[in-house]
């Protein structure tokens, strides 16, 4: 495990595809843009390495690609027992690499009002961090902003556009081992 | 009945004129103004073509090579979005009165006309016109049957420049609706909404806070953004607006001067930072911060500089709105499970619930005479615009489309402005209060959105 972390440090923008391969056999989530629906019909989680949305954030081009997106149902900030543990995945990293801070975003699909949406979107991001907490990360290792329904991930008026948008995600925005 | 045939003559007479406009104004893009739903009880009025004279032989604007938008025409349309009034297709008349003494008033009552404005623009001296109007009510009829100077309830006389033309039509429009309806008009106030541009999502000018005339023309923009804008809202001054900025990659609210263009930063705590709202006497500010955990409602004192935690607890609070009155806040709460309409009284510190009907009201906001509450409300799935009577609690929806948002009052109470969605695309579109009137604003490039209706000017 150690090992693995070290390597996945040297090679950040690799370190959650390789997560992913871990938990999720036979889900090759670097290629695909977006997980796809699973049988429960909620949506798993998924490697947004190629969001376009977020072209312009982050802090470097590792921090850009090393994300995390979870999803939610509407008008809910209530996580998965699956995206839990990706959650702690992610905490599991951050106690091994002290130096890692993240940014938090909560996202909500555009239906509704933008300032509730907004609220809603902290929300989300909140539970993101909660697990964190509950994991021993403490809270000056991450931000959190919410954009409510200002950033979709896919433009579109459909429910398999707006599942794409009710989303947390999760982004290294600097590691200073890396240098 | 007799109103409905001159209702789609009105109609065609309507887009005709839009095609001038949109001619005339062709260097920003504006595209359409699209009347969706007309009006039924509206007054009948004529707007008699004005006459227009010049130093030179020249016969019209256009051989003048003026571009201007012939007054008449602004001010028709101007009466007929307001919903109160059913303006004739002037284009057929045999009758065209230029000056008081031609108004001939059976012509006019056959017609079913109750009101006749008639006018003419003389060209005084180059790029100078007097401007002249009379609002002739035609049931008001002088003992020998015939016009005199006398006849005219409102008779006006103005000088100005072509480029003032538009201005000067909504003035006209404001005269003549509040002497007729002795409710003054919302014609020369103006809008401001976030315009976002997703054509090229790695252009700097992505998001745009703009502020334009009531009708959606003049667009100016004022602020630019390659991060997120939202909830404009203007200060009662009509001078100032504060918005949301995520240009520094988190929340904050600033205030832009419309006058400078410049942006002050008013708040910037930690978390959210959002739902500005101005106090009636513009020395508070309502808002939104989540800095202790959860979003709740503050007021900040702009004289004392004091920021007041006004509501408490884990839930979501936000979107704070004040009555007219002052003295009492509105906010959206989820604090019973789903999203519904709160009001703070600041007097008594005690909180009530406003709305019971339906599993989603929000975005909420009180009609400037304090009887009516607009919001956003989930209805069969759709998100609609409706008004709930605050005395009775009885609500109507007024929209029926599926993702309208961000209604805002006029500052007469009379429409609604508010989001709606065309084609996969954000635009904006108006709602006459009484449901009369429903009709798109110009369609502009990418998505419009989260407009705020301005104070009177």
């Amino acid at each position: 495990m150690k090992l693995k972390f070290i390597g996945v440090v040297v090679a950040l923008p690799f370190l959650f595809a390789g997560c992913s391969k871990t938990s999720h056999d036979g889900m090759n989530s670097t290629k695909g843009r977006y997980a796809s629906r699973s049988h429960d019909g909620s949506y798993t989680r998924t490697n947004a390495m190629h969001d376009s949305a977020y072209s312009q954030t982050g802090s470097g081009k590792a921090g850009a690609e090393a994300m995390q997106v979870v999803y939610f149902d509407f008008d809910s900030s209530k996580l998965n027992g699956r995206e839990e543990e990706v959650i702690g995945e992610y905490a599991t990293f951050l106690l091994s690499n002290p130096n890692t801070k993240l940014r938090i975003e909560g996202h909500t699909d555009e239906r509704g009002s933008r300032e509730y949406n907004v609220a809603l979107g902290e929300r989300r991001a909140k539970s993101v961090a909660k697990i964190l907490a509950s994991h021993g990360v403490p809270n000056d290792r991450y931000e959190i902003v919410s954009y409510g329904a200002e950033k979709p991930a896919v433009r579109g008026q459909s429910e398999e556009a707006w599942s794409k948008n009710r989303r947390a995600r999760v982004a290294v925005t600097s590691n200073r081992a890396i240098g | 009945m007799r109103y409905n045939s001159s209702l789609s003559l009105a109609k065609k007479f309507f887009l005709l004129i839009i095609t001038n406009t949109v001619f005339v104004n062709a260097s920003y893009a504006v595209l359409d103004i699209e009347i969706t739903k007309g009006v039924d009880a509206a007054i009948p009025i004529a707007v008699v073509p004005f006459k227009y004279q010049f130093l030179d032989d020249a016969n019209s604007l256009d051989e003048k090579n003026i571009k201007a938008d012939k007054i008449e025409n602004v001010v028709t349309l101007d009466l007929y979005r307001s919903g109160l009034f059913n303006p004739i297709n002037t284009s057929k008349l045999e009758q065209k009165p230029v000056d008081i003494k031609e108004v001939n008033y059976s012509y006019w009552r056959n017609l079913g006309v109750e009101n006749v404005i008639i006018g003419k623009v003389t060209e005084i001296k180059p790029e100078i016109y007097q401007v002249h109007f009379d609002l002739v009510d035609i049931y008001n009829i002088p003992s020998n049957g015939k016009a005199t100077s006398g006849s005219s309830f409102v008779s006006k006389t103005y000088e100005v420049s072509p480029k003032g033309f538009r201005k000067l039509a909504h003035h006209i429009s404001d005269v003549i609706f509040e002497s007729l309806t002795g409710v003054k008009g919302n014609f020369s106030t103006k809008i401001a909404y976030v315009n976002v541009n997703w054509a090229n999502p790695n252009k700097v000018e992505n998001y745009v806070l703009e502020v334009a005339d009531f009708d959606g023309f003049n667009p100016q923009q004022v602020v630019i953004s390659s991060e997120p804008l939202m909830s404009p809202v203007w200060h009662p001054s009509g001078k100032q607006i504060s918005y949301v900025t995520f240009e520094n990659q988190k929340a904050e609210i600033k205030t832009v001067d419309l006058i400078t263009g410049k942006s002050k930063l008013i708040t910037s705590f930690k978390g959210i930072n959002g739902a500005p709202s101005w106090s009636p006497d513009g020395n508070k500010l309502a808002f939104v911060l989540s800095r202790d955990g959860s979003p709740n409602i503050y007021v900040l004192d702009t004289t004392t500089k004091k920021i007041k935690q006004v509501t408490k607890g884990w839930s979501i609070d936000t979107e704070p709105r004040w009555m007219p009155d002052g003295e009492n806040i509105i906010f959206t709460s989820n604090r019973g499970g789903s999203p519904q309409i709160y009001k703070y009284n600041l007097r008594s510190g005690k909180t009530s619930r406003v709305t019971f009907n339906g599993g989603y009201n929000a975005r909420g906001s009180v009609t400037p005479d304090g009887r009516t509450l607009v919001m956003l409300h989930k209805r069969d799935g759709n998100f609609e615009i409706a008004m709930q009577n605050l005395a009775t609690g009885d609500v109507k929806t007024l929209t029926d489309t599926k993702l309208d948002e961000s209604p805002s009052i006029s500052p007469n109470g009379n429409q609604i402005i508010y989001s709606t969605t065309d084609n996969n695309r954000r635009i904006l579109a108006a709602i006459s209060l009484d449901g009369s009137v429903q009709l798109k604003l110009p369609a502009r490039q990418g998505d419009v959105r989260e407009p705020s209706w301005s104070p009177f000017l």
